[in-house]
């Protein structure tokens, strides 16, 4: 369990974020995540988004992360939750480059 | 083109920058223009309801940016009920983009080891860009006005 604002199974979790993976691929490679305290001290997810080169052109980014803020949101019921969630994309390529082990 | 709009054209041009390797301090700076593209974009909108002319930039000097994120977030997670579906969509859009932004910003201006690639910045100043897009379209609605209220007072 981890124990934020509100109770959340860990499991359950890993579960919802690996089915919307799932669903967005292939444009969507993985998503890893946190729990982590943001700026202003409140408990929140932080979504590390890898995402296939072509879904990482700039003409396709915006809508291609734009779906998976909402699939997201809607998989993991953000608004029940009351938790805030940031997510972030990268490029396979960029990621190959960067070897960032947290996006691994 | 106002100053709202010529941060987000900026924002672009930073992320844009350096073709085959960003520095990340092009980076960093994209990031937080974006936010403050759609910070300015709010409050002029909010400031632009003050009858006396005279007074908006004064009214403008005192939004603060804590408030403001607070008011987003319980836009963000607010049940609005009674209102057309796609318009409180529109809005939770601009607020949670309105949040998002500026978390980023908070990162990279204040955490020198994150590194950034380009993709996860131009994904954050797309993602201002449809805000302002999105407020285009609502901005005249009730709650998208109660919004503008809310960022001063940081209370929905």
């Amino acid at each position: 369990m981890i124990i934020t604002r509100v109770v959340l199974n860990e499991a359950d979790l890993d579960r919802r974020v690996k089915a919307v993976a799932r669903k967005l691929a292939p444009d969507v490679v993985r998503i890893r995540y946190d729990i982590a305290l943001d700026s202003t001290d409140q408990e929140a997810l932080f979504f590390r988004i890898l995402l296939s080169d072509d879904a990482s052109r700039e003409e396709r980014l915006g809508d291609v992360a734009a779906r998976v803020r909402a699939e997201l949101s809607k998989k993991l019921k953000l608004d029940d939750l009351g938790l805030r969630a940031y997510s972030f994309f990268r490029s396979e390529s960029e990621q190959a480059t960067m070897k960032d082990p947290t996006w691994s | 083109m106002a100053f709202a709009e010529d941060l987000l054209e900026q924002a672009y041009h930073l992320a844009r920058r350096e073709k085959t390797k960003p520095r990340q301090a092009s980076l960093r700076r994209a990031i937080s223009t974006a936010y403050y593209a759609l910070f300015n974009l709010l409050i002029r909108e909010a400031a632009s309801n003050w009858k006396n002319d005279t007074q908006r930039t004064r009214l403008a000097r005192s939004f603060e940016h804590g408030k403001m994120k607070r008011a987003s977030d319980v836009v963000a997670h607010l049940k609005f009920s009674g209102h057309d579906k796609q318009t409180v969509a529109d809005l939770k859009n601009v607020a949670d983009a309105f949040a998002s932004l500026q978390e980023a910003r908070h990162i990279a201006d204040y955490d020198g080891s994150r590194k950034w690639s380009r993709t996860e910045v131009l994904g954050i100043v797309k993602q201002a860009d449809t805000a302002f897009m999105i407020w285009r379209t609502i901005r005249n609605e009730m709650i998208a006005q109660d919004y503008l209220l809310s960022l001063l007072t940081g209370r929905s």
